[in-house]
């Protein structure tokens, strides 16, 4: 599940740096959302190495 | 009940709420009306049909980032959804909520005003499918 991180104070019932997840914005365009600098997407983390190599 | 005259609507395009840099917006609900007219009917007789909604919006335009530009122009050519409330308070029976999901946005003018005038864009969404909620 993809999260992105809000960026601007115009997203409706979210403040700047909160986190929205992609099931909060079905029905909402995410790559225009993207584009128009009101959220990104945060990387997802690297899982760690179980360090066996 | 008492009549409303529209100061403080809230107006969220693709979840951006743009109301503070519109100043007008109408939403048209429609079905389209289906003939079932058959012989023996004493006049054409209808039935109702697919939702034919819309959505009209002005924009006072700004070029600033995460602002109507910026929201605006990725949109054209896309659906998305688009929520209104007369009243940007509690939602209610005297404060629905009216959201249209798929809604089309077809064109956008970035830049469109006479000399002296306030640069502004007009959107028609069309399509769609319309929910009124009162909770």
């Amino acid at each position: 599940m993809a999260s992105y991180k809000v960026l601007s104070d115009r997203v409706a019932d979210k403040k700047v740096g909160d986190t929205i997840s992609d099931a909060e914005l079905v029905g909402f365009n995410i790559d225009a959302l993207i584009e128009g600098q009101h959220i990104e997407a945060i990387a997802a983390k690297a899982s760690k190495s179980n360090g066996d190599e | 009940m008492a009549v409303l005259v529209l100061t403080n609507c809230s107006i969220k395009i693709n979840t951006v709420q743009l109301a503070d840099r519109a100043n007008t917006v109408t939403l048209n609900y429609e079905v389209d009306s289906v003939e079932v007219t058959a012989f023996g009917s004493g006049g054409h007789t209808f039935t109702g049909g697919l939702q034919n909604n819309s959505i009209e919006v002005t924009l006072q335009q700004d070029f600033a980032a995460a602002n109507v530009e910026a929201t605006i122009y990725p949109l054209v050519g896309t659906t998305t959804t688009v929520e209104i409330i007369p009243v940007n308070t509690t939602v209610g029976v005297g404060n629905p909520k009216y959201t249209i999901s798929n809604a089309f946005l077809a064109s956008h003018s970035p830049v469109a005003g006479g000399v002296g005038e306030l640069a502004s864009t007009s959107l028609t969404f069309t399509g769609g499918t319309l929910v009124k909620a009162t909770s």
